[in-house]
Parts: C-alpha cells; structure tokens; sequence
C-alpha cells in the first residue's frame, strides 16, 4: 500500500536512520525496540452538524529512547491521536479502525481491565492542564501514593518513600513537606512537575506528553522541558511530545509528525524536517514562525484562510485550499504519504512537494509589508 | 518616526495597587498588590512599543491603566500632551474615541448576543460618527478593511473561527479612527499560521492610517515583529527597555537575557548548540514580591547589595536602559557565555 | 436615500439570516427537550384555563346549591348512568363540594388564584432582588457589602415562619399573601442578579464597551443584561412552582386567601374531612397542584439546558 507501511518494519529492525542534525549526540534515538505502532488509525466524532474524522487514517512508531513531535495547530487531531492511544476517547468520539501495538499487545483487542491496567503505568499521559488534572481536594502525596497502590501495590511508608523519592526526581524541592501540599498551594510548574512524577511512577515504557508546557510562562516552560529530556535519557523511555510550538520540537524531539486535519502529512528525522521541508504545509507552518534570529519588523510569511471543517473535508488534500501550488489534482485526490528518497526516514503526503531550492525561495518571497 | 517630535502617549510613573479582598464587615481587604509600580513609557506617533512579560508581571494592567481601564493609583497618562487625569467626563468620553484596545481572548471581547453588524456599528452609534443612514456602509468598509466578507453583517460571533473573532475586535477598535491602539495579546490565542494573518494585518493598518500601538505579549519572538522598541516587566517594574535591535543583539538585564535565552527556536541545529540560562524557581508572589531587586531570587548573579537595594531604571548606554546595579559592568558579556 | 435604502435591502439576506441567533438556537434546543416540551404544553393549558375561567367554568364559583352539597361526579357516582365521555358533560362533571359549589368550577378559579400568586411572587422578588443584586454586582465596594449583610440576615429568617408570622399578625387575604411570600423569595434572585453581574463586569466586551465611552447604565442594558437574562428568567420560572406550593401550604393551613375564593390548597383541606367516602374531593387539586409545579419544573430545566452558554455548540 503506501510505502511507509512498506518501510515502517524496516525502520524499527534498527537501521539508522539519523538526520544531520541528530549527530549532534542528543540522545540515543534509534537503537531502541519498536515500543509503540499506530497503523491507520481513525477516530470519528459524531455530531450534529455531520461526522467529524478528528483522526483519519494516522500511522507512526515510537521506539524505546527516542521523542517523536506530533505537531500540528488546534483541530488538527493530535490531541485526540494521543487520547486515543490510551483508548479514552471522549464522547461522541470513538475509534473507527486501525491498530496500536504497544510492547507486543494489540491494544485494540486487549479488554478494559487490561487496559485500565497499562494506563498510567506503562503508558503513561502528562495532560496540558496541570491544574484541572489534578483534585483540588487531594494532596500531592495523596495522589503519588494512590497511583502507587494501584499500579504497583505499594503501601504505607513504603509508598510515602517511593512518593517523596519521585518528587525528589523531578526537581521539587523539599519534597517530604510538598507531598502534603494541596494543588492549589502549588505553583503552575510546580503542578506540573507533580503530573510528570505521577506519570514516571510505574517507570512507564511510552510517555504522552500533551502540550505539557503550553499553560506555562517561558522561564519555566524551559526548565519542564530539561526535565523531560533528562528522565528520557535516563529511563530509555520513549516520548510522544505533542505540541503545536515548533521551537519545542527543534529543541527536544528526534522525530517529527506534523498534522493537518486528522492526517499526518509530513514524518521525518527532525534536522530533515527543519531543513527540507517539502509538503507545504510544513513549509508555510516553518515560515510563519517568528524567530529571534530573523528579526526584522513587518517581514511575514503567511498561509492564507483558515483550515477546513472536519465535518466537510475535501474529498482531496486538505490543504488545497490554503496551497498556492494546488492544482486540480490535489483538489479531487488525495495524496498518501510516500517517502520522499533522500534519508529514507522522510515521509509526506504530497502531490507537489516544494523542493529544496523552493523551500527557500518561498521563504525569500515573505512578502514586506513593511520598507 | 522623528525622533524629534513629543511622545503622542506619554506614561510617567505609573502605578495601579489593587486591594485584595479581606474579611470584616465591609469587606475592606488590607494586602495590596502593587500590579504596575512606577512604570514610564512614552510612545511617538506611528510608532510600536512592545510590552513583555511572563503572567502576572502587570503588563496588561498597565495597558488598561493608561486606557484608565483599571484604578490609577499614582503616575499621569498624557495623551497628546493632555492629562488624562485632568479631563473632564465629557472630555474623557471624547479623549477615548482616540484610544481604543484588543484584547487577547476573541471569544470572551465580543458579545455572544450581538450581530457582527450591532458590534462593529457600537462604536460609531456612542460617538455619533457618521449619519445613522450611512453606518451600514462604514461597518461595511470596517469588514472590508480586516478582511472578512460583507455576509458576516447578520452572524454572531460564535460563528466564527478565532482568527476571524480577532479582525472583528480589530474592526472594532479602528470604527472610531483612533490614533493610539492597546494590544492586549491580540494573537496569544491563536494558531501559529492565524497568527501571521492577525500580525500582518495590524501592520497594514498601522501603516495605513499611521496607527500608534501600545504591542503587549509574553513571547519576545511575536514582540520582536512587531515592535520600535521593547520595554521588559517583571513583577510590576520595568526591567529593561531598549530599541528592538539593542535588546534583542545584546540585552542587559540578567532576566531579559534569561528571557531570550528561554524562547526555543525553530530550527534543531541552532538549538542543538544553544547554551541556555535555565533560572530556577517561578515569579514570586505579587502580593509579597521580594525586597529590593525583585529579581534577585532567581538572578544568576545577584550580590548582597541586591537584595536590599532596589535598582533604578538608568541608561547603560545610548539609549538603552536596565534596572540592573550590575548591568553595563559584568553583564557586557551576553548570557550565553556564561 | 434610495441609496441607503438599496444597501440595506441588499444586505436583507445577511441580516434576516436569524438561523443561527443565540435566541433562535436557545429555542431549537428548548425543544428537542421532550419533557421542557411537555411542561411547557401544560403550562400553556393550566394558564389558559386560569385566563379564560369564566368562559371555561360552568358556574361561578360561588354559586352554591345546598341541596345539590356533596354530589358524586357522574362517573365516580355508583348509581351513576353516564358512560365515560358523557359524563364530562354532565351538570356537575367533578360532583359537588359540602355547600354544593360546583367542583369544576371552583378548580378552574382556583387555577386563577394559583397563576396569580404563582406569577405575582417571583415578580415582586424580581423587584426588589434584581436592582439590589444588580448594585452589588456592578458597583462593588461598599454597596456590595451592604447589600450581602442584608442577604444574609434574611437568608437566617425561615422564610416559612416569617410567612407565618406576617400572615398571623397582618391578616390574609390574596394581596398581603402575595407580598409576604415575594418578600421572603427575593434573596435568590438578588444572589443570582449579582454573581452574573460580578462575572459580566469583568468581561472584556464589557471593558471593550468601556474603552468606547459608553455610559456605565448603557453598559448595563445593551451588554450586561442581555448576558444575565437567560439565567434570570430560569430562575423566575424555578419560582413559580415554590410560590404555588407556598400559597397552598398556607391555605391548606387555613392562613391563605380567604372565602369564598377558591385555591386548591384550601379546597384539599377542606375535603380532606370527607376523603373517606369523597376521595376524589381531596385528590383533584392535590393532583392538580403537582401536575402544575411539575409543569414549570420542567419548563425551567428545559430553560436553563436552552439558555446556558456552555450548551452554545
């Protein structure tokens, strides 16, 4: 079928597939075992206003060690992709077919205690809002040692140990007195390391990180985001960072998704991505984001309209619409992602991608607005 | 853009204390948090000062105040060279078709029970712009000019997507041709993609009727597009302030410099090389900030002298300034050495 | 003119386009409530009755024929003749009560008494509750303060026993009933008036209406009120069913309106000396109180789902 289903095993029977920019020794990506599949994975909303495919058709692997961004703007489903992971939809959602192999099991098959089970021990999920995550009536410690109990079967001062050891873990400080703190008494990064401590409890083999930093100012976004990186390296998980901050992924992530409503339409090694981008979405998204080293006022590269409603996707490329290079073959058919050559690690689903000379010719042609 | 000319908005020492609510009969609260705590900004005609800061650091309480959006507690608002203060009622009402704000949250600034029409039209209704018979065509022109299709007159605000509530704030805003625009985190909301739009079109209109914007926002890439010249808060003072080209290639102040350092950027070989100021701990408590340098908590290089003794907001050099008793001494080298 | 005159005839497809106005959407989702639907049928039937009573009642309700006391409804009646749906024509459809008014009669009145105090009461703690509430809300500061210690103190007295206490000590009859029960309901909606106006007020249209200079009292009209308005007049539908049910309490108690009008309470204490043989005497209002107060329930809910923001999807 597409070639990267073709392609997929093949990267997770460990051929290395590094972009440039990887080598600069960041983490270990790519050794690891296929811990994750998600193989044509659909979820559909029924609403009133029609059916909603919130997810349509997504597939990726996650390997033990490595961060793979799912990024994409609001609406594009990689919220409800990592929902979905854990098989907790929210109404009128539900998965409508594919498969997700984690650590061997086929999640869809297994029952729900099974996987009642595997949530938040061995995948595990760091929500965007660490505030409303958390039950205003419960401590810290309340909340460690609960998930302890379940998961793990710990108890009493055994847990509290355990509960203040992880505390310790994820930089808060004086973590014995914190674990009687309520979450209100707690700051917002303080909240939301106490949501990542939870997380890590059961040493978890895949971690879905859900815009874990977005309610946060910058100073401590930075210091979350260290965190997620050092318990990365140092327990070999595997990280599902979704985000729609571009500057995060650059920053943290070894591979890259980007999303556009409901499908994947770009994958590939993060350097390969940031440097050749070429479906053109992925393009236009890289141009449009202000940067401190390209400060010059009133240059802008936009991406005209607005994305489609889910209820009403073009039977095409959903982006046709917004693509200056449409042509009526993106309008009637839709392209599937397909490799693109090069590294063999670069997937997009494009029926004409912007090459590398265009790429930068597009960013040249941001138009002033200004001078 | 001559440097010549007097500010059109000129900010002196501005200071807005709220009281927090307490118990007792009357409610009569006794803390209070000093929001904005002596803040000047002067802003020429035609120009952009942007406004940064992480949440709760005052910035959009300082926007409000010079629209006297929120309780003055100290410190003068001149528009023009007139005292705000000094206006009458009538003369406010007057002044305040001259000054007008968008604000951050595009679902919660537009009355969910007004028509597209009834909202960009209030403006012209209150001041009496324009024959009643002739409005229609001005809401008409106002769309035009944000961009949005004269068949969203009869809609409703939840009927459109973010980016769209946006120009329809905008529309708003420049229905009475003001000369002096707050924003408050017009595009924090927004998709990366939306955001562009929104930006873009507010520097068209600048250019066009030779807007003044007072730019507010947390992310200094955003600021950096947008802005003349950056003034930095934090915990109600500003703590540096400098064209966008100095701040930016050289900032002087430790949190400034922590700030930049913070922003991730889009690209993985730059950010694979990057050392970075990682401060520890968050912004203390606006109720009970930290004596003298607010700062000094979280500053990789406070001294003793720091702690006691609050920094002034003074010129390091040409043009530049920081409320910082070290900048222009050790802090020449820029942050990422360290 | 003809100019203007075309724009706005142009844009009269936009403009009529009321499809998707809060109101129009508040009252599609109104209806798709099967049960708000039902209450509000009955509502529309018991307040229609109350209306037109003497177009629908067969005698006045104080008409009394004393040898005619105490008759059996034809079809409840043993040696009764009348099938099923003659019966309902007879002269007496719902029998007689012990000074032989007729029972139908003397329902409908007293659906009258029940509207008038249903309707009154919530009306009069609109009167006082929204203004003060409104007050609180919008001017804060002392205002406020004075007006919650004055909320609180009320909220101490039993509202039931003040009822009591003012009937006992002023007399009864329909008025000063209506007035004691609306004094003791304001709390409420004064509560309620000021939180949504304490949350609008810090909203940015409002602010953004501010920053235009528009005078604080239009404000309050074009942007404030029409916010509230939904869950304010939730509240004065939940009022009507307590008000009835207050009413019938303190008739039932024999501290309601007085002779020869008629109220359902009055009627169910009345009968309730011959429930041994008259049943149906007592349960006919009875049953006529419950299906009424079930009715607004039911409407307010349905209401309150239809006007709540958060259901705007």
């Amino acid at each position: 079928m597409t070639s990267l289903r073709d392609s997929a095993p093949t990267n997770s029977a460990g051929k290395d597939a590094r972009g440039p920019a990887s080598a600069s020794g960041r983490s270990s990506f790519g050794t690891g075992e296929t811990v994750l599949d998600v193989r044509d994975l659909r979820v559909v909303f029924e609403t009133r206003r029609g059916r909603a495919r919130a997810v349509d058709g997504v597939t990726f692997a996650l390997r033990a060690g490595e961060t793979l961004g799912l990024v994409g703007e609001s609406g594009c489903g990689k919220t409800v992709t990592a929902l979905s992971l854990l098989r907790s939809v929210p109404d009128p959602g539900r998965i409508d077919g594919g498969s997700i192999t984690f650590d061997g099991l086929d999640l869809m098959r297994i029952s729900e205690g099974q996987m009642a089970r595997l949530r938040g021990s061995r995948l595990a999920l760091i929500p965007q809002d660490p505030l409303t995550a958390l039950n205003p009536v419960m401590t810290a410690g309340a909340h460690l040692t609960e998930v302890l109990g379940v998961h793990l079967g710990l108890t009493g001062a055994a847990a509290i140990t355990r509960a203040t050891d992880l505390m310790d873990r994820v930089g808060i400080p004086e973590p014995r007195k914190r674990l009687d703190s309520y979450p209100h008494q707690l700051s917002g990064g303080m909240r939301q390391r106490v949501m990542i401590a939870l997380a890590i409890a059961c040493n978890p083999h895949v971690l879905i990180a859900d815009e874990p930093t977005t309610a946060l100012d910058a100073t401590v976004q930075a210091q979350i985001l260290e965190l997620l990186d050092e318990l990365k390296r140092e327990t070999g998980m595997a990280l599902l960072l979704i985000t729609h901050n571009l500057g995060i992924v650059a920053g943290h992530c070894d591979r890259v998704a980007v999303m556009y409503c409901g499908r994947v339409v770009e994958t590939a090694p993060v350097g390969e991505i940031f440097a050749h981008p070429h479906h053109r979405y992925t393009a236009g998204l890289l141009a449009c984001v202000p940067r401190l080293d390209r400060q010059e006022k009133g240059v802008f590269f936009t991406i005209p309209g607005t994305p489609p409603e889910l209820t009403a996707l073009p039977p095409g490329c959903a982006f046709a619409s917004r693509c200056e290079a449409a042509t009526d073959q993106c309008r009637l058919d839709r392209p599937d992602l397909q490799g693109t050559g090069g590294t063999g690690a670069h997937f997009m689903a494009c029926w004409h991608p912007a090459g590398v000379g265009e790429a930068t010719a597009a960013r040249a042609a941001s138009t002033r607005a200004r001078g | 853009m001559s440097g010549s000319t007097a500010p059109l908005i000129d900010v002196q020492d501005l200071r807005v204390h709220f009281r927090l609510p307490g118990q007792g009969w009357f409610g009569r609260g006794k803390l209070s948090v000093r929001a904005v705590d002596g803040v000047s900004i002067a802003i020429r005609r035609g120009q952009t000062v942007g406004l940064v800061g992480e949440s709760g650091c005052g910035k959009s309480t300082t926007g409000r105040a010079i629209l006297r959006l929120a309780p003055i507690t100290g410190g003068r608002v001149s528009l023009d060279g007139t005292d705000l203060a000094g206006l009458s009622s009538d003369a406010m009402r007057r002044a305040r078709r001259r000054m007008q704000i968008v604000f951050q949250d595009p679902f919660a600034s537009l009355n969910p029970r007004h028509t597209v029409e009834q909202i960009v039209s209030e403006p012209l209704r209150v001041h009496d712009l324009r024959r009643p018979a002739e409005r229609l065509g001005r809401v008409r022109e106002l769309l035009e000019l944000v961009g949005l299709p004269a068949s969203s007159l009869g809609r409703y605000p939840h009927e459109f997507s973010g980016g769209q509530r946006q120009r329809i704030g905008i529309a708003r805003a420049i229905a009475t041709e003001p000369d002096f625009i707050v924003l408050d985190e017009p595009v924090s909301a927004l998709d990366v993609s939306i955001q562009a739009q929104i930006l873009r079109l507010l520097l068209d209109l600048q250019m066009q009727f030779g807007l003044t914007y007072l730019f507010i926002a947390h992310d200094l890439a955003v600021v950096g597009q947008m802005s003349d010249e950056v003034c930095v808060m934090y915990l109600g003072r500003i703590v540096e302030r400098a064209s966008r080209e100095a701040l930016y290639s050289s900032p002087q102040h430790p949190y400034t410099q922590a700030l930049l350092s913070a922003v991730p950027y889009p690209d993985p070989v730059i950010e694979a090389t990057r050392r970075r100021v990682i401060l520890t701990g968050e912004v203390p408590s606006p109720v009970a900030p930290p004596p003298g340098c607010h700062f000094h908590t979280r500053c990789p290089i406070a001294l003793d002298r720091c702690r006691v003794e609050v920094p002034a907001l003074r010129e390091v050099s040409d043009g530049r300034f920081a409320a910082c008793h070290l900048a222009g001494s050790v802090l020449g080298a820029p942050a990422e050495a360290r | 003119m003809t100019a203007a005159t075309g724009a706005v005839i142009g844009s009269s497809p936009a403009w009529n386009d009321s499809r998707n106005s809060p109101t129009r959407q508040s009252i599609e989702r109104f209806f798709r409530n099967r049960l708000a639907a039902i209450g509000l049928v009955f509502v529309v039937l018991i307040t229609g009755g109350a209306l037109f009573a003497p177009l629908i009642a067969t005698t006045a309700y104080d008409y009394s024929v004393l040898r005619d006391a105490l008759k059996f409804p034809p079809c409840v009646d043993p040696k009764g003749t009348l099938a099923f749906p003659e019966c309902l024509l007879a002269k007496y459809p719902f029998g007689t009560d012990a000074v032989g008014r007729d029972f139908w009669s003397r329902l409908i009145y007293g659906a009258r008494t029940s509207m008038i105090v249903g309707f009154s009461v919530p009306a009069i703690a609109l009167a006082i509750g929204l203004p003060l509430g409104a007050a609180a809300g919008w001017f804060g500061g002392w205002v406020d303060a004075v007006v919650l210690r004055l909320v609180e103190f009320w909220t101490a007295i039993p509202s039931i026993l003040l009822a009591l206490f003012l009937v006992t000590v002023f007399g009864h009859n329909l008025d000063k009933l209506i007035l004691f029960l609306g004094m003791t309901g304001w709390v409420g909606m004064c509560r309620l008036t000021r939180a949504q106006f304490l949350a609008l007020r810090e909203r940015d249209f409002v602010v953004s209406a501010r920053a235009l200079g528009m005078s604080e009292w239009s404000i309050m009209v074009r942007h404030v009120m029409v916010n509230a308005a939904g869950p304010i007049i939730v509240m004065f539908t939940l009022g009507i069913p307590g008000a009835i049910f207050g009413e019938a309490g303190l008739s039932f108690l024999g501290l309601g309106v007085n002779d020869p009008i008629p109220s359902w309470g009055k009627m169910v204490a009345e009968s309730s000396r011959f429930a041994q043989v008259y049943w149906y005497l007592a349960m006919i209002p009875t049953l006529c109180i419950a299906l009424t107060m079930l009715s607004f329930s039911f409407l307010g809910d349905g209401l309150r789902d239809a006007l709540d923001p958060q259901g705007q999807r």
